[in-house]
């Protein structure tokens, strides 16, 4: 799933004077802050529930945190088992989380790879490319898996809607 | 149970629906401004942040400093509306019932989950006389050519705003 914005999609009882403001003013600065606000929102711990709300993202697990604390890490045997063992040192975590913080982000590769772009007219958010943490992930991987896990972020809440119905509101009536 | 957040605004009863929305939607994004700006309903600074707060580690990703602006993901500020509107009134705030009415209390009354405290109040919900005259002074109606000005430069805000509405809510 990702936050797609189209222009296509609105009625077409508008004058074309409208439709082309509107065309002007959902642009690439447009798509850059809508990707900018669920990147500051998630790595602020907070996603987006069913019904549009913000809500704080679920905890992460006491065994996730002994792991981004460096007690415990894993590895599987030739068997195929997972073993437990106690890493050297922690592993690298970005400076915007903590171990115990759940907010999307280890390293920050894929909230740093939240990207807008324009296509015919509507904006994408997404997350791309393939992560350098040698687990040879795509960021779209990592960014599925989180939300199977219950965190969903990658979407808009009501008051994000709103911010961005009122700048784009400002945006047209200036391109008008 | 935190109540409910919303405050009513008198303006004259010569305005139509459509002109109510327009001014609502200036008094709306003009609250959120001043808020950003750091002051409050009457133009008063805000009380400043706990020394606590501004060494959290949201206080750095959210990007602030130490002026208040009373945004951090931004929800409290971007979730105040329209609620309603008739002949002479608007309605503005929260809806009913919604969890952010708490976090809006907090700041209204300085309570923040314990006592109010009318030391750390931020109210920052409404306007004062003197800032809605500055804003209804955009919409005349003096004049027949007043009027049809004001009608066609609220049918232009409640137009954009009805069709950004329409855009942003696909996604």
């Amino acid at each position: 799933m990702s936050v797609e914005i189209h222009v296509g999609d609105i009625e077409k009882q508008i004058s074309d004077q409208i439709e082309k403001a509107v065309s002007a003013s959902v642009d690439q600065k447009l798509a850059n802050d809508t990707a900018e606000i669920i990147k500051r929102r998630t790595e602020l711990g907070f996603g987006v529930n069913d019904n549009g709300k913000q809500v704080k993202l679920k905890p992460l697990s006491d065994s996730y945190k002994a792991q981004r604390r460096g007690d415990i890490a894993f590895y599987t045997d030739a068997n195929g088992n997972k073993r437990v063992f106690r890493p050297d040192r922690p592993p690298k975590l970005s400076s915007r989380t903590t171990p115990a913080k759940s907010n999307v982000t280890k390293t920050g590769q894929m909230l740093s790879s939240i990207k807008g772009t324009i296509k015919n007219s509507s904006i994408f958010i997404n997350v791309s490319g393939r992560r350098n943490d040698g687990s040879g992930l795509s960021n779209e991987e990592v960014k599925d898996f989180v939300e199977a896990q219950g965190r969903r972020f990658l979407f808009l809440t009501s008051a994000e809607k709103k911010q961005l119905t009122r700048k784009l509101k400002d945006r047209i009536l200036s391109n008008l | 149970m935190a109540k409910w957040q919303r405050v009513r605004v008198n303006i004259p009863k010569i305005y139509t629906p459509k002109e109510r929305v327009a001014i609502a939607n200036d008094i709306v994004q003009f609250s959120i401004a001043r808020s950003k700006s750091g002051n409050d309903v009457n133009g008063e600074s805000f009380p400043g942040y706990s020394e606590e707060y501004k060494k959290s580690r949201d206080f750095g990703i959210a990007g602030k400093d130490s002026d208040v602006n009373l945004t951090l993901s931004g929800e409290m500020l971007n979730e105040m509306d329209l609620i309603s509107h008739k002949s002479g009134t608007l309605l503005i705030g929260y809806e009913s019932g919604a969890d952010i009415n708490g976090k809006v209390e907090g700041n209204r009354i300085g309570s923040y989950g314990g006592e109010a405290d009318p030391e750390k109040e931020r109210d920052f919900l409404g306007i004062s006389d003197e800032d809605l005259k500055t804003i209804l002074k955009k919409y005349p109606k003096g004049t027949k050519e007043q009027k049809e000005s004001t009608k066609q430069k609220a049918i232009d805000i409640v137009t954009s705003l009805r069709i950004s509405s329409e855009v942003i809510d696909v996604s």
